[in-house]
């Protein structure tokens, strides 16, 4: 006598859903039952061997003077975003991920790394060629333009004290400072201070900026902005459009 | 259905006569001979919920009438089937001697008659101070399978949340009421009110999802059509959903930059 459990496996995901239909779901299920029979079907999110070319990077840029923030589509408002942000620069975000009429982007707030969904139609997406990867660790900065590595420069980070926080943040506004200490450009990011709430009047936001400290170039001196020299800050500040992505490790 | 013996007609019937003379000698040892006659020897049965199907068709098989707690199994034709106990987690009979469960048909069974039996042991306590097996069958005509078709099969994820697919299923029977299904490799759920097929045996789904639901995101989704409480299914169809492209996006530009004081960390 043979067994017919192996015929029943075939029937994978969709037995599932035959039982749900027949409105009899097992209130539990020996080891042969339907639950265990998903893992015949093929997996759509199956990792693949080879790590696949990075998709490119979209920016969110609102359309109106305000920017509503959902929890999740088509739900909760969790916060009303200005445009132009209080700066003057263009309400620019990164996009996450979409989902139909929705994008879900990367917000500039704390804590690092928050998220919100806002309506597509909302905004002008852009799509990014350039991205930023800074490593605290060699106190560099390379500049990618579709995944391929164009340049690295040395840069100054974050000390012991106040590091420079790591993770996966945009550029938010590009300012052309009239105060000192900035060299002529500076980028925000969606970054901030972890140990700062607060500097120089502003919310510990973390720059990427300029300098005349030419010293600290390749060192782990800032409170926790990215320097660069003068000359590598304009050849990006020309370059680069808002919501590039910068990671930090 | 019918009452069949767990090995042969004759080894029933020996098997009975055994019985009745237990119970006829227990009863003369108290004083009876009418007593034997009033003890009536177990009759199990089984029952499926639809006696047509098709093949992946889901039933739901009663047996009834086997010894509370008996250990009970079923067959399709000459191989074991499994079910899945609608209460409990065993195929065990309840303490009514009653088993409730679901099987799924071999997704390859051949269309025609099939016979499932149930094995188990009746009630010792009314035959025998010890329990005998006993078996009961019922037959099922396995029938073809509904034809279905699903468009567009491949879409990108905002055309899926707008539009969504429609699938079309043939081959019901006329009238009969259909119930739909969707399922990803993980999860599954109604895909819709029921409805009934027309006089071809023709029924229609458009399936849009719920945006933020299981179903309203890229990938494979698998939709199915059932009559007869699932015993009869269409069959299966996939279609995929894909990223949305946004090569159409224009790229972005060097920032402007604003003239004004900084505040950033330093």
């Amino acid at each position: 006598m043979s067994t017919r459990t192996t015929a029943s496996i075939a029937l994978g995901a969709s037995a599932l859903i035959a039982l749900l239909l027949a409105g009899c779901t097992p209130a539990a299920t020996p080891d042969a039952a339907p639950s265990a029979t998903v893992e015949a079907q093929p997996s759509p999110t199956e990792t693949p061997t080879t790590p696949a070319p990075a998709a490119p990077a979209t920016s969110a840029t609102a359309t109106g003077a305000t920017l509503e923030v959902f929890a999740e589509p088509g739900g909760a408002v969790t916060t009303t975003l200005t445009n132009p942000q209080e700066s003057g620069a263009p309400l620019t975000l990164l996009v996450a991920a979409t989902r139909g009429d929705w994008l879900q982007v990367h917000l500039a707030q704390r804590p690092n790394g928050s998220t919100g969904w806002v309506k597509a139609d909302a905004v002008q997406q852009h799509s990014l060629e350039y991205s930023l990867e800074a490593s605290t660790e060699t106190n560099t900065l390379t500049l990618l333009k579709n995944g391929q590595t164009v340049k690295t420069f040395s840069a100054a980070t974050g000390t012991g004290g106040t590091p420079t926080p790591h993770g996966a943040f945009f550029l938010t506004e590009l300012l052309e400072p009239t105060n000192e200490g900035y060299g002529p450009f500076a980028f925000g990011l969606s970054a901030f201070s972890d140990v700062l709430s607060s500097f120089g009047g502003g919310p510990g936001q973390i720059g990427l900026h300029g300098t005349d400290d030419v010293e600290s170039i390749g060192q782990s001196a800032s409170h926790g902005c990215i320097r660069l020299s003068n000359p590598d800050i304009t050849e990006l500040a020309n370059l680069l459009p808002l919501g590039t992505p910068i990671t930090i490790t | 259905m019918s009452i069949d013996t767990p090995r042969t007609a004759t080894a029933w019937r020996r098997a009975a006569a055994i019985v009745s003379a237990g119970i006829l000698t227990t009863a003369l040892a108290v004083g009876g001979a009418s007593a034997a006659q009033a003890v009536p020897v177990p009759t199990p049965s089984l029952e499926s919920s639809s006696a047509v199907s098709t093949a992946a068709g889901v039933l739901t098989l009663t047996a009834k009438d086997f010894a509370p707690g008996s250990t009970l199994a079923f067959t399709l034709d000459d191989e074991t089937l499994t079910t899945y106990p609608i209460d409990g987690t065993a195929e065990v009979a309840n303490d009514k001697g009653v088993y409730e469960g679901s099987a799924f048909l071999p997704a390859d069974l051949a269309l025609g008659e099939h016979t499932i039996t149930v094995t188990g042991e009746v009630d010792p306590a009314v035959v025998l101070q010890r329990a005998l097996p006993a078996s009961a069958s019922t037959t099922i005509t396995v029938v073809a399978q509904p034809t279905s078709s699903v468009s567009p099969a491949t879409q990108s994820l905002s055309s899926y949340l707008k539009d969504g697919v429609t699938a079309t299923f043939s081959g019901f029977a006329p009238g009969a009421t259909v119930s739909f299904g969707i399922a990803t490799p993980g999860t599954g759920d109604q895909a819709g009110p029921d409805a009934v097929a027309d006089a071809t045996g023709t029924v229609t789904l458009r399936f849009v999802p719920e945006a933020g639901t299981n179903y309203a995101n890229e990938g494979e989704y698998f939709l199915s059509a059932s009559s007869n409480g699932g015993a009869v299914r269409a069959a299966d169809l996939t279609f995929a959903v894909t990223a949305d492209s946004a090569a159409s996006a224009p790229v972005a530009g060097p920032a402007t930059p604003v003239k004004r004081a900084a505040t950033f960390t330093g």
